[in-house]
């Protein structure tokens, strides 16, 4: 499975998907000027992730840990990112544990509230960290 | 005279402790040098990073929110206006941002619905409307669905205002405010 690796930029966070090491990493900002046409590739590769998982079964324990470490999305990112926790919440149904690391800055409530808010949407759990 | 005008407007925003005002057609080019301003300028204002953070976090939502407006309306009526104003300005330990910008008659409404609708929860009941239109609300590819004025509300934690004046049979100039408690961010509502 190819990883996928898009560099941040000022209005897009940095994507670091990488099977192989079984790191799956969202960090930065997110207001792309186009929204879907940034975040289509994203949800497109987890798809394929997700039938690749499908032919090669799990094996044992394993997991897949998610991290999100935002500074800052807009509201249109979040519709998107609701669609990539919820693609995330099917793998977990269907193939294997998977977890959501939400990191965020210690003094920003907003941040980590609206993880906690994803949280309530789907089945997979999230693990809060504050960072200094 | 003209320097007379340039006089007058500089009284106004430093007696109203304006740190920044902007007049004009909006695109993101323009969001985006506001936005660094404000950012660099805030630095200097205000030493609570949390409080420049949701200053940051609200006022892209504001600016954004004008330019969803605006392209909609202007997509539709040519006629309409494309320049809009934002103003943030500081009084005591609260922040103002207030933004004035063309919308369709027919937007009118929505508008006001929500917004009334917003200023009568609070915030656990905000953060379930916010969660509500996550996972249920119709979008475009820039939004909407009030997402970015539930958004706005939440990270504010005060009560939103607005005022609408009718322009002709088509569009209305519709101006909206923001209020950012410095003092006091973890605000219960």
């Amino acid at each position: 499975m190819t990883p996928l690796v898009i560099e941040s930029t000022d209005l897009t966070p940095k994507i670091c998907f990488m099977p192989d090491k079984k790191e799956f990493e969202i960090s930065g900002e997110s207001r792309p000027e186009n929204v879907r046409k940034f975040y289509e590739p994203v949800m497109d590769w987890i798809d394929s992730y997700k039938d690749h998982l499908h032919t090669n079964k799990a094996k044992g324990n394993e997991k897949l840990v998610f991290k999100f470490r935002f500074e800052y999305f807009n509201s249109t990112s979040a519709k998107f990112l609701t669609s990539i926790i919820n693609k995330l919440d099917t793998i977990k149904q269907e193939i294997m544990p998977v977890e959501i690391e939400w990191y965020y800055d210690a003094p920003d409530e907003d941040m980590k509230n609206s993880g906690e808010e994803f949280s309530k949407m789907v089945s997979i759990p999230f693990r809060f960290f504050s960072v200094n | 005279m003209d320097d007379e005008f340039v006089i007058e407007i500089l009284r106004v925003m430093e007696t109203n402790n304006v740190i920044l005002a902007f007049n004009g057609e909006f695109d993101m080019r323009v969001i985006n040098a506001l936005v660094t301003s404000v950012r660099e300028k805030l630095s200097n204002v205000e030493s609570d990073i949390f409080v420049q953070k949701k200053i940051y976090n609200v006022m892209v939502e504001c600016l954004e929110n004008i330019f969803r407006h605006s392209e909609n309306a202007i997509q539709q009526h040519i006629h309409l206006r494309s320049f809009a104003i934002f103003t943030l300005r500081k009084d005591g330990n609260d922040y103002y941002l207030v933004t004035g910008n063309y919308v369709q008659n027919k937007s009118v409404d929505f508008l006001k619905n929500i917004i009334d609708k917003i200023n009568t929860l609070n915030k656990a009941q905000r953060w379930e409307m916010y969660r509500e239109i996550l996972a249920n609300g119709e979008f475009s590819d820039k939004g909407g669905a009030g997402l970015g004025i539930i958004d706005i509300a939440i990270k504010s934690g005060s009560q939103l205002r607005y005022d609408f004046r009718k322009v002709n049979d088509n569009s209305t100039f519709y101006v909206f405010q923001v209020c950012i408690h410095s003092n006091n961010s973890h605000l219960n509502n």
